[in-house]
């Protein structure tokens, strides 16, 4: 305990100097390398890396090493060009939210390696979380508003054989959701409220498991126990200040925040022996009132990320505001639980002496964010105020080499480096700051990715690439564990499909217009639709192209809607024909040779 | 020698000849390898065609097996109808529901020529397989319809054509190539069997009987 409080004294005397080091770092990134990110056109790339968008609410797919941009998924925003959010399921799935805030991509595990099914995704800003399909790299669930949880910027980092995935709250609030307490009273009626969302094995259909009542701190980063540590997750916490305004100041007073241990396993059987209360329809476990379900593990104050490393053995807290990884031993945990050597309990929750669990401080540099490993026993910690990542070796705790990058690294992410098996070879630092490295685009300036070379004993830049506001953390895997589908499996019994143009068909039911549309390039089937003003006008529409990459679009003039049909998909898309006249529908995604004749037109009679 | 003697001497030779007699042992397994095949031929396309384009590096291949159409026909049926092509559609081949039938036949036979060591059956084989060469005019004349039926309204108007029953032919972006496969190449080596263990069995000068 005492070193930690030395630690963060001579913390806040380097932080003067170190806020100025990123003005003074330098454009000598590592030696250029340019041949290793080579891969030539027609060439695969090795890896896949999905990175969060950010505020975009999206998810960018890029290739590694060529650090290609492959595709944008859309998740939490509407995007036209796809019909996310524009046609009614996905509609439906985004239930009026525009927009989102994907920080965290967790690619489903089995055995604690990525097993290419799915990839979850958070939602910070509006407390949701989805699944994306990886056979078709589409979003197959959108789960939430999840109840009483209020920024769940910590998910989504998945237990080893994706059970759950912990989505604690970044903001504590009153519960349920929608409770007003005035802020004089957040010590009593706010809570810090963590979410453990139950992944099914089969389907990946996720549902709220339990949610878990914690003191009203800030909930930051999290990360599941593997191997001997499986069963558990680690959770870093900040703002034990209870502060509720100029956080940056006042939630930086304490010299330590913790970290909080958690026995998923233990909460699982208090909620079987009806250990719990329930609100707003969910299992709620007040660890306070269950013993021996959470354990707060003392670090330097304000921690950001919690990495286990691949075997499980260490827990690995960046320190933020102190120039050092701390590094815990889950077997030191373990006895010290067992000899229940506390150092006395705080908001009921018993405290774990600093001295017995802590195994190393490593003097990484300054702002350490996140942790990733390789296969070799090495540890690679982003350093945001050195603008560097720093390599240490595990066990010996020494660091062995660090790397300019170009500027304010946050997330950093190796070849599966946060599974169980890390593949070394690549890492990307995911920097906030792009500044000089692009040609200029005006005063604000794309994100900076920027790929290593880590396969010797030297790390090395070899690729710059930007990147759309903004990917906090990626996940890098290996190509081939992904298995796509080429087109969407003909279903002739498929609700609204339709698979002849014979079969084509308009149905009136009421004022509401059914078109049972067929498409294949280069024309509709039927393509011309009259209807009365006032109509609702559902158009389903089935792309009978079983071709790979053969998308058609449907968009309609004037009547603000648009939306692609994937080769084989079936979709429906509504409008209210509410203004009178004639407005042609076309084909928005090129697919043929003839796809400027690919049209049709929507007649909408005036009422009398 | 009597002339009865003589006579049934020149009968039996005759018959030799035209397919009295045993196939032997030997005969007696190439023809169960002639069935063998047949049947194998049945897991292997007997023609093949593929379209390739600057769009599909990869091809799209049309296979006919014994027992019916594999492959791409959605896609290459889509693509026609560019030039007026009327549609390809398995239920417009009857003579697909034959195949497989004929096919079980000689499979039947020759296993009961093996079995019974019935030369006359091989024989029947022999003088039955240029059927199989009506096949290969039936798809000759289906490829020539489907050149020279050409929709005169279609959005590309090309010349009529037979597209080819072997080897390449270009049509715009396209280079239509097309084989004799796997399955047919079965049915010829079953055929030489047959043949063969005809002939070794025969009684004509210099072969011993088996």
């Amino acid at each position: 305990m005492k070193s930690a409080g030395v630690l963060g004294a001579v913390t806040v005397a380097v932080i003067a100097l170190a806020i100025a080091l990123p003005q003074l770092g330098g454009k000598e990134s590592g030696a250029q390398e340019p041949g290793k990110a080579f891969v030539p056109p027609g060439k695969l790339d090795e890896y896949y890396m999905f990175a969060s968008g950010g505020h975009s609410g999206q998810v960018y797919v890029f290739g590694i090493p060529s650090m290609r941009r492959i595709r944008t998924i859309p998740v939490f925003t509407p995007d036209p060009a796809t019909g996310w959010g524009y046609d009614e399921h996905s509609k439906k799935m985004l239930g009026g939210y525009t927009w989102g805030d994907v920080h965290h991509p967790a690619l489903s595990e089995t055995r604690g390696e990525y097993d290419g099914r799915w990839l979850f995704v958070n939602d910070n800003a509006n407390n949701r979380v989805a699944r994306i399909d990886l056979k078709t790299f589409t979003v197959g669930q959108i789960l939430g508003p999840v109840p009483n949880i209020m920024g769940p910027h910590c998910a989504a980092f998945v237990t080893p054989n994706t059970e759950y995935f912990m989505m604690p709250s970044r903001f504590s609030a009153p519960i349920p959701t929608g409770t007003y307490a005035p802020l004089s009273e957040y010590g009593k009626k706010y809570y810090g409220v963590l979410a453990a969302i139950a992944v099914d094995p089969k389907s990946g259909e996720m549902r709220v498991g339990w949610e878990l009542l914690l003191p009203p701190w800030q909930y930051d980063l999290s990360d599941a126990g593997k191997k001997v540590s499986e069963g558990w997750a680690f959770l870093t916490t900040y703002n034990t200040e209870e502060a509720t305004t100029v956080l940056e100041k006042n939630a930086s007073k304490n010299d330590r925040d913790y970290i909080i241990a958690l026995n998923w396993r233990e909460v699982e059987k208090a909620v079987q022996a009806g250990k719990f209360t329930t609100v707003a329809g969910v299992k709620v476990v007040d660890p306070t009132k269950v013993p021996g379900l959470v354990y707060l593990i003392p670090v330097a104050k304000s921690p950001h990320g919690v990495d286990v490393s691949p075997d499980g053995r260490y827990v690995v807290a960046s320190g933020k505001l102190q120039p050092a990884v701390t590094v815990y031993e889950f077997a030191r945990i373990q006895e010290a639980i067992k000899k229940k050597d506390f150092a006395g309990t705080v908001r009921g929750l018993p405290v774990l002496n600093y001295e017995s669990v802590r195994v190393a401080e490593v003097p990484v540099g300054l702002g350490p964010l996140h942790t990733q490993f390789d296969d070799k026993g090495f540890a690679y910690t982003s350093l945001f105020l050195d603008s560097a990542i720093a390599k240490w070796q595990l066990g010996t705790w020494k660091v062995v080499d660090k790397v300019q990058i170009n500027y304010n690294v946050g997330h950093l992410a190796a070849a599966e480096g946060d599974s169980a098996s890390p593949d070394g070879k690549y890492l990307v630092s995911l920097n906030k700051m792009a500044k000089d490295r692009f040609l200029s685009v005006g005063p604000s300036h794309p994100e900076s990715l920027q790929l290593i070379d880590i396969s010797g004993s030297k790390m090395r830049v070899i690729a710059d690439a930007p990147v759309d506001p903004e990917p906090h953390y990626a996940q890098i895997v290996k190509a081939d564990k992904i298995k796509t589908i080429e087109i969407h499996p003909k279903e002739s019994k498929r609700p609204y499909s339709v698979w002849s143009p014979k079969d084509a068909r308009i149905e009136r039911k009421g004022n509401e217009v059914h078109v049972y549309m067929y498409a294949i390039r280069s024309r509709y089937v039927p393509d011309n639709v009259e209807v009365n003003q006032g109509d609702r006008v559902f158009f389903h529409i089935t792309n009978n192209d079983l071709d790979e990459d053969l998308t058609h679009g449907f968009g309609i003039s004037l009547y603000n809607v648009n939306m692609e049909i994937q080769p084989g998909e079936t979709k429906t898309i509504s409008i209210v024909a509410e203004r009178p006249g004639v407005y042609p529908f076309y084909c928005t995604n090129f697919c043929s040779a003839l796809h400027q004749e690919m049209q049709g037109y929507l007649l909408v009679k005036p009422k009398k | 020698m009597t002339s009865a003697g003589l006579k049934r001497e020149v009968r039996g030779e005759m018959a030799g000849w035209v397919g009295h007699g045993e196939l032997g042992r030997a005969g007696r397994r190439l023809l169960l390898a002639a069935a063998a095949l047949v049947l194998l031929s049945f897991a292997f396309p007997l023609w093949q065609v593929k379209l390739i384009a600057p769009q599909y590096p990869e091809g799209l291949t049309l296979a006919v097996y014994a027992w019916g159409l594999r492959g791409k026909l959605d896609i290459i049926n889509t693509l026609n109808h560019y030039v007026g092509m009327r549609e390809i559609r398995p239920e417009d081949f009857p003579e697909l529901r034959l195949i497989p039938v004929a096919f079980l036949g000689v499979v039947l036979l020759s296993a009961v020529a093996a079995w019974t060591g019935r030369r006359w059956i091989a024989l029947v084989l022999i003088v039955l397989a240029p059927v199989g060469l009506l096949g290969v005019l039936d798809l000759w004349y289906r490829l020539y319809l489907y050149g020279h039926t050409l929709d005169p309204d279609a959005p590309i108007r090309v010349p009529p054509f037979t597209p080819p029953i072997l080897g390449s032919q270009r049509l715009a972006n396209f280079i239509t190539s097309a084989t004799f496969h796997v399955g047919t190449l079965l049915h010829l080596v079953a055929f030489a069997l047959i043949v063969l263990a005809y002939w070794r069995s025969g009684p004509w000068p210099g072969r011993p009987r088996s």
